[in-house]
């Protein structure tokens, strides 16, 4: 069989027989559907960014609170214990 | 009178995304046309042209207006067609044993009159859609686009996105490969 022949017949068949260009019944309009469906999807993604964005920022705030709280505690827990120790100390005194 | 592709281009990017309905409804059929080139199934065809007008859709704004609508939108449809046959690609091997009869009379014929063989038989309509569905992707582009289609090499590239010598080289394989493919359809069908 010849088959630089036979592709060049293939080849002729295909070029011969040109595909439809027929759109699908009321294809624009589903487009525009999916278009306006996926901006309000869009609408959503932005909602969900701004929340993850505020979450972020209120984490900042409470870790920012706890370290002062922890040091601030830790000042005060200073104090309690030198008024716990003296107060011993007093007792040990009186006996 | 109709606006201009420009026009409507104007108007979407402007906030009037219903502008956007009239190029869908005016650029389709080309695109439909060039999806049934790559896919068989309807929906399959269509998926690809909803794929390419919402990437022109998101992409509009890109669109410098250097060249016509039309070159921008075809260009993106190769481009779709061809992640289509990637995604797709696997099952390629088949066996040529499996023609129809329609299709081995039409191959019977070509074997013993080559030059009469009719191209315009529905039988080699089928028959160059199997082989073409045996090639690799960047293979079935390329023929398609040069041989079937009749483009020069540079609009190629221009529609694939490959260099000019990116193409060469791939035609010169995809020729090579349509070439193994016939051969084994002569080696199945004659030994």
């Amino acid at each position: 069989m010849d088959l630089a022949k036979l592709h060049t017949k293939l080849i002729a068949a295909a070029r011969a027989h040109p595909p439809s260009d027929q759109v699908p019944y009321a294809f624009e309009q589903r487009i525009l559907a999916h278009l306006r469906g996926g901006q309000i999807q869009d609408s959503w993604a932005l909602w969900g960014t701004a929340l993850w964005r505020s979450a972020f920022a209120c984490l900042l705030v409470a870790v920012g609170l706890s370290v002062w709280s922890l040091q601030a505690n830790g000042e005060d827990s200073h104090d309690f214990d030198s008024a716990m120790v003296s107060a011993a100390e007093q007792v040990v005194d009186s006996w | 009178m109709e606006p201009s592709d420009g026009d409507l281009i104007a108007a979407v990017l402007g906030g009037d995304t219903a502008s956007f309905e009239h190029l869908v409804t005016r650029h389709s059929p080309r695109v439909f046309a060039t999806a049934r080139r790559y896919a068989r199934r309807e929906s399959e065809i269509e998926d690809i042209a909803q794929e390419v007008w919402i990437k022109a859709f998101q992409k509009l704004n890109t669109f410098r207006g250097e060249a016509p609508f039309e070159h921008w939108l075809m260009r993106m449809c190769v481009r779709t067609c061809y992640d289509f046959l990637r995604q797709h690609q696997r099952n390629r091997e088949m066996n040529f044993s499996e023609l129809s009869d329609e299709q081995s009379d039409w191959l019977e014929g070509f074997a013993r009159d080559p030059d009469n063989a009719a191209e315009g038989a529905e039988a080699a309509r089928q028959l160059i859609q199997r082989v073409l569905e045996q090639l690799s992707p960047a293979a079935r582009m390329v023929i398609t686009l040069l041989e079937i289609e009749d483009r020069p090499i540079k609009e190629i590239a221009a529609l694939t996105g490959w260099s000019i010598p990116l193409v060469k080289v791939r035609a010169f394989r995809a020729r090579a490969e349509m070439r193994k493919v016939l051969a084994r359809i002569a080696k199945e069908k004659y030994l």
